[in-house]
């Protein structure tokens, strides 16, 4: 890189980057290229990357690509990334005209409808080039190998930058310039069906209706093959020796042709699926099914057609094992099917919350309509007991609203004219009417259920793991039934062609990874769907995983730890009541517009007084405002100030004192020279941040505070809210250096902010909480958002994520615990010891078992209930 | 002579298994 180039600040277009979250994977995309990530400037509304000096744009660009957000050099003429992705990202900006100083930003261009699809013949279908990719949803994915399968396919097709597939509810998505139909017939070609997802909510009731009627099918399969299975092991034990002589021929090779019918009815679709992905040189959990069931039946069936060819020893036939080793994985799969439909529950539960019509107000007429002919703007009436259909403000009545559904906040809120609401919460009493502002899919529920369904199909980096090994699993497996089968020729005791065959066949059926597959997405999806029960939504796996190794939480003051707003905390009356002083303080205040003023009016109002007679009202910079009352002058304004006018006002230190000790301010009322008393305001610190607080040092994670207060305000704060340390008088921008610090320290940093102001921290952080109060919060903004503004968010979020990796833990550990015992077994290695082989119908029942556990352990989590929740429970006990 | 066959078609089936899943060329359409 020459000097010049070393001194330029180059900038480079993107698209698909949606919030603070992708700005953050930017970031850490661009790592190893800059000494310290927070100078890399991402502007996510003109889809925009700053890169500081000395930064080679063009590895830059192929760094952010690869990181799924397409990149292409603005400042340089437009030069174009040279990596295979980014030129797809010109690609798609040629589309624009690409020329960078007229539209210098590619714009994220959403999958167009299906009307421009089919207008556009080079495009062939559906294109696309934003951040979620095109969904697809997938047929005959069984397997932690399949997921490796389909994501391949997937890759390999021109245009995919990012692919990803979705056991646990069967989507698989990609990112890039690519014609959906491409997709398809990629995953057809792989063996599996697919089709493109255009409405995920009919998408999700479609697949319920196929996943019941599969599970029955199932259910009817495994019906058929046990019984054969059974009454074959029944006769065959009770009746028969199972070994063929020239009595019982004829009957076992019907019998094995009968099984044969079975097999084809009943298990044909592993047969199919083993073969699609064989001829694709893959192998998946149908391949260990077809080869280990195959392999006793065409044994079995040799034996009974020429028992001749074989010692008499190894005249048995295994038919039985074919039937029941089929019956088997299918109830299995069946009973996995049904675990999976349980997870997913936290979404149903919103998709339920959407009402099916409106009472709309259309030219003075009040008709019902359907939901999606609501129009912004239209007027809603609302009566008790109903649910909100959208999205919009209160114009007339007013109520309280339960907004648990949304936020986990279980307090009814109060709602009047002016308030905003959302569609999903439930009237309460009161009737309203409300003016939609926010329709159909733009609706804060529609978000929320696109967010937790993204979020639940998320993969974190320890899923990636599983995938890896499971890629190379299956033919590992079937390596390792190679070399059994000879090393019990070789070694073993007659009959050894027996033996070679139980042997290979057992280590193919009980090798099965099904359970590393769902071991992941499993888990994510129940544990995303727990925090979101809890108010708190998961925009990215990763985040799941990270929240749970938290051990510092940065917080910030105003809005965070504190209400947001300034509020009269204590009120000290020298002479007459303390109303009377709020109602002198008010008369002079309802002139001001400053927010100290807003407090005490707040205040006056909320105990319903009469704010007294002020004529000749005065504001006075820097001290306070007075006026004139029954002839004095009424004064309210800082100590100095009254001190200056010659008032004592040492009666009051005490007080005073005690304001600042709380973060307050001081303002002391003087009538003539008479000092009245003295009010404290001060932001005051939300109800429960110091519960929250005191969990976070319990679950043993270090609670930091970073403010623009002066260094008393915050050190008051922090001695009553029960924070460790804090920073000062930091600015805004300043936030991010905070965190930086810290993370340089050796923490793993969660930033706790209002989302708006504290973006940039957001981002810096492992991981970035968004609080809001209600469904206001701006859900984009972070990592994890929190959509009440209590910190018990923070708390509940780190002890599920825990609670979720855990879980992920068990589960991985399951599944190479079974596999890592399970095969060793079933190659033999227990009968040189104590003569012990294993069945392959054991075997079945084994690798059926396995995957249920996994999915059992994982619908476990949907019982997690939080330590606070817990606690609130048994105090409620207490007190009954 | 047996044992020989045996064990040959073993290895060969293991190579055979190595190769088409690790070594080979995929279909050419679907090649990145």
């Amino acid at each position: 890189m020459d000097s010049t180039a070393a001194n330029i600040k180059n900038r480079l277009g993107i698209a698909g980057a949606t919030c603070q979250g992708c700005a953050h994977k930017i970031r850490v995309a661009l790592e190893p290229l800059v000494t310290d990530s927070a100078m890399v400037e991402v502007n996510i509304e003109q889809q925009t990357v700053t890169l500081p000096p000395g930064i080679d744009p063009t590895d830059a660009a192929r760094r952010i690509t690869e990181a799924g957000f397409p990149a292409q050099i603005l400042d340089a003429g437009s030069t174009v990334a040279k990596s295979g992705c980014a030129s797809k990202a010109t690609s798609f900006c040629s589309g624009e005209k690409g020329d960078a100083d007229e539209a210098p930003v590619p714009k994220p261009a959403s999958a167009p409808s299906d009307s421009n699809a089919n207008n556009d013949s080079n495009a062939n279908n559906t294109s696309n080039a934003n951040n979620d990719g095109i969904q697809l949803a997938v047929t005959g994915a069984t397997c932690a190998s399949c997921v490796s399968s389909i994501e391949k396919a997937l890759k390999s097709v021109s245009g995919v930058t990012h692919a990803h597939m979705n056991l646990a509810d069967n989507t698989a998505s990609a990112s890039g310039q690519v014609a959906s139909q491409a997709l398809i017939n990629a995953l057809e070609s792989a063996g599996y069906g697919a089709s493109v997802i255009e409405d995920p909510d009919s998408a999700d009731e479609r697949r319920q209706q196929q996943d019941r009627k599969r599970h029955r099918t199932l259910l009817v399969k495994m019906a058929i093959s046990l019984s054969l299975g059974v009454g074959l092991m029944i006769w065959g034990m009770g009746f028969d020796s199972m070994t063929i002589d020239a009595g019982n021929q004829t009957i076992w090779i019907n019998l094995g042709l009968l099984t044969l019918g079975v097999m084809i009815t009943t298990g044909g679709h592993f047969f199919t699926s083993a073969w699609k992905a064989f001829a694709h040189h893959n192998a998946n959990m149908d391949t260990l099914v077809a080869l280990g069931t195959g392999t006793a039946w065409v044994y079995s069936m040799v034996v009974a057609v020429f028992p001749e060819a074989l010692p008499e020893m190894a005249r048995h036939v295994y038919f039985e094992a074919s039937a029941m080793i089929i019956g088997l994985i299918n109830l299995g799969q069946a009973l996995e099917l049904r675990a999976k439909g349980k997870t997913s529950e936290a979404v149903r539960r919103l998709l339920d919350l959407r009402a099916r019509t409106a009472r709309v107000i259309r030219d003075g007429q009040e008709q019902d309509l359907l939901i999606e002919q609501v129009r912004k703007g239209d007027q809603i009436r609302v009566r008790p007991g109903e649910q909100l259909p959208v999205d919009g403000i209160v114009r007339e009545g007013n109520t309280r609203i339960d907004e648990s559904m949304l936020t986990g906040e279980p307090m009814p809120v109060s709602k009047a004219e002016g308030d905003n609401v959302s569609a999903g919460t439930l009237n309460n009493r009161g009737s309203i009417v409300y003016e939609a502002t926010r329709v159909g899919s733009d609706t804060a529920l529609a978000q929320i259920i696109r967010l937790v369904k993204k979020a639940q199909g998320a993969k974190p980096s320890i899923g990636r793991l599983a995938d890896k090994i499971s890629s190379v699993f299956v033919p590992s497996v079937m390596l390792i039934a190679i070399a059994a089968a000879l090393a019990w020729y070789n070694l073993g005791p007659d009959p050894v062609v027996a033996h070679m065959m139980v042997a290979a066949t057992t280590v193919l059926i009980i090798a099965c990874p099904c359970a590393l597959g769902l071991a992941t997405p499993m888990s994510v999806m129940v544990g995303v769907g727990k925090a979101a029960e809890y108010g708190a939504l998961i925009r990215q796996g990763e985040a799941l995983q990270t929240a749970g190794k938290i051990n510092l939480v940065i917080l910030d003051k105003t809005g965070t730890v504190t209400v947001g707003k300034p509020a009269v905390t204590q009120v000290h009356a020298v002479e007459g009541d303390e109303l009377h002083l709020l109602a002198l303080a008010a008369g002079l205040e309802q002139h001001s517009e400053h927010p100290l003023a807003h407090a005490i009016m707040e205040k006056v109002w909320q105990n319903k007084l009469q704010p007294a007679d002020i004529t000749g009202f005065d504001s006075l910079s820097g001290k306070g405002v007075a006026g004139q009352h029954n002839g004095d002058t009424l004064r309210l304004g800082n100590r100095r100030w009254l001190a200056d006018e010659g008032l004592d006002v040492t009666p009051l230190d005490q007080a005073a004192q005690s304001i600042t000790d709380n973060a307050g301010t001081p303002l002391f009322v003087a009538l003539g020279t008479r000092v009245l008393g003295v009010i404290g305001v001060a932001d005051a610190i939300k109800p429960d941040s110091r519960a929250a607080i005191e969990r976070l040092h319990q679950a043993g994670i270090k609670v930091m505070m970073v403010t623009g207060d002066v260094d008393a305000a915050a050190k008051a704060i922090c001695a009553s809210a029960g924070i460790d340390d804090y920073r000062a008088e930091v600015l805004p921008e300043d936030k991010s250096e905070v965190v930086n610090d810290m993370r340089k320290k050796g923490y793993t940093v969660a930033m706790v902010g209002d989302g708006i102001n504290d973006a940039p921290a957001l981002a810096t952080a492992d991981v970035g909480f968004a609080i809001g109060t209600g469904t206001d919060v701006a859900i984009e903004s972070a990592a994890i958002t929190l959509m009440r503004g209590s910190l018990h968010g923070v708390p509940d979020a780190i002890e599920i994520s825990r609670a979720t990796v855990k879980n992920i833990h068990q589960n991985l550990f399951g599944a190479f615990v079974y596999n890592s015992l399970g095969i060793p077994i079933a190659a033999g290695l227990l009968y040189p010891l104590w003569g012990i082989v294993l069945s392959p119908i054991i075997a079945g029942a084994a690798m059926s078992m396995s995957s249920v556990t996994v999915v059992t352990n994982a619908n476990r989590l949907r019982l997690f209930k939080t330590s606070h929740t817990i606690n609130n429970r048994s105090r409620q006990e207490l007190n009954q | 002579m047996t044992f020989f066959l045996v064990n040959l078609t073993g290895l060969a089936l293991m190579a055979a298994v190595v190769w088409w899943f690790w070594l080979a060329p995929t279909d050419p359409k679907t090649q990145r």
